[in-house]
């Protein structure tokens, strides 16, 4: 009787969540990886370059409070670049939450596109004109040849400087932010998900128990059972709400909005 | 107790019961109502932001295409039709109509192609798509903040409550069909 019910809660369980995990990549199912400012989800960049990014990402951060993010999706299927990078870049709210003084670089490789999305705290700093011009100079040529590497550290570096120098600071550039390479960038999604399933699993088990200890045990399901289930907001899915995630080394995002600034182009 | 105490307290609960959850769904509506009217004031701050950009971007136009007179025409025509326009139908259907005259004169800039390779012009294309990308980013949290509204006003119970205050329904920004389309210049070509 016990093992009947609980397998049918199993599989009850089961039906609701599986279709979360098997939905199309749209931008708000993207979660940031451990490395924060550099999400390559494509893994066409090196080590060296996320390496750099993330020192001066993290550097520009803790001096000024502003977020430059990188994000290298590999197919826009279908939607075109802008919409995508503000949903994207409202989703994870780059950017200081009342300073919106983010900034997203989003390329899409088998579309051969990239756009600047600028937070509108830095709309003055980089302007349009200004972003296109950078990316047309120092990324489309090189991400022509195929090196993605030198192109994104290029800009990146570039708009780190220039966001720097409006809050009348200077980067020193060194490259000393540790990247743990054990862990394995993209598995927020699969970590995101182990304390949402134990909480399932004590939670049938704790159903299974109650049956077996007869109604005595029924205030053990109540309370353990839904008590498991304060795991599932504060880790699984945590950005959906004012932008920040946990889960990584360097903090989560603050909030940022954007109004649809910024330049697009292809190369 | 005495009988009136009893009746006053009778009464006051009652007024409680009834006053605070008016109250609140009153702020709420009131706070909807707020979001609609700043983000409908940020569609105007963008759409004037694009108009003041067209002057300059005709200009460096004529210098390649002088002889291109009707489509000057068109646009100049459009952009004072929407600095003339009033509410949000008249204006998202003035927005329409200059977005694709603007369309237009792109369309013809690719027939010149010095023109095409010009810096000034780039640069203006890339502050015109900019300022287009801006209007629809704009246009959408003005729907969002409509829809969000207008639901709140036919719902029960907070429906009674908007009709109490006069709370009515305020219109989506519509674009005309195909005047979603961001106009563009190719430059890869």
């Amino acid at each position: 009787m016990a093992k009947k019910i609980g397998l049918m809660l199993t599989t009850l369980i089961l039906l609701i969540i599986i279709p979360l995990y098997n939905i199309e990549a749209k931008p708000q199912d993207l979660s940031p990886t451990k490395l924060k400012y550099v999400n390559d989800y494509v893994n066409i960049i090196d080590d060296d370059t996320k390496n750099s990014i993330v020192s001066i990402g993290n550097e520009l951060e803790n001096k000024t409070g502003a977020q430059e993010v990188v994000v290298i999706i590999n197919s826009l299927e279908g939607r075109d670049i802008e919409s995508y990078a503000n949903e994207l870049f409202r989703t994870w709210g780059i950017g200081e939450k009342d300073k919106n003084n983010g900034l997203l670089i989003l390329i899409s490789i088998k579309d051969k596109k990239w756009r600047v999305e600028v937070g509108k705290g830095l709309e003055g700093t980089i302007t349009d004109i200004y972003s296109a011009r950078v990316m047309d100079s120092e990324a489309a040529p090189k991400f022509k040849q195929g090196d993605f590497n030198t192109g994104i550290k290029n800009v990146y570096s570039i708009f780190a400087d220039d966001i720097a120098k409006s809050y009348n600071v200077s980067l020193d550039k060194n490259l000393n932010a540790k990247i743990d390479r054990n862990k394995n960038e993209n598995s927020n999604d699969i970590w995101g998900f182990v304390p949402f399933a134990l909480a399932v699993l004590v939670f049938i088990v704790l159903i299974i128990k109650s049956f077996r200890n007869g109604p005595r045990g029924g205030s053990g399901l109540g309370g353990g059972g839904f008590g498991g289930f304060g795991g599932f907001g504060g880790s699984g899915f945590g950005n959906s709400n004012g932008g920040s995630s946990g889960g990584n080394d360097f903090g989560g995002f603050g909030g940022g909005d954007s109004g649809g600034g910024g330049s697009s182009g292809g190369w | 107790m005495s009988k009136t105490l009893k009746t006053i307290i009778i009464v006051i609960v009652i007024a409680l019961i009834i006053i605070v959850p008016v109250t609140s769904t009153y702020n709420s509506i009131a706070t909807l109502n707020q979001k609609v009217i700043s983000s409908s004031s940020n569609i105007d701050t963008q759409l004037q932001r694009r108009s003041d950009l067209i002057p300059n971007l005709v200009s460096t136009v004529k210098g390649y295409a002088a002889q291109e007179k009707d489509i000057f025409t068109d646009v100049a025509n459009a952009r004072a039709k929407l600095s003339g326009a009033q509410g949000i139908q008249e204006k998202a259907t003035a927005d329409s109509e200059l977005s694709q005259s603007l369309s237009r004169l792109l369309v013809v800039v690719e027939r010149y192609p010095d023109l095409k390779s010009n810096q000034n012009f780039r640069d203006l294309s890339v502050a015109l798509e900019g300022s287009e990308n801006r209007i629809s980013v704009a246009r959408q949290d003005y729907n969002n903040a409509v829809n969000a509204y207008n639901t709140s006003i036919v719902k029960f119970p907070s429906n009674i409550v908007a009709r109490i205050f006069g709370f009515t329904s305020k219109p989506y920004y519509k674009a005309a069909e195909g005047a979603s389309e961001v106009p563009k210049v190719d430059f890869t070509k």
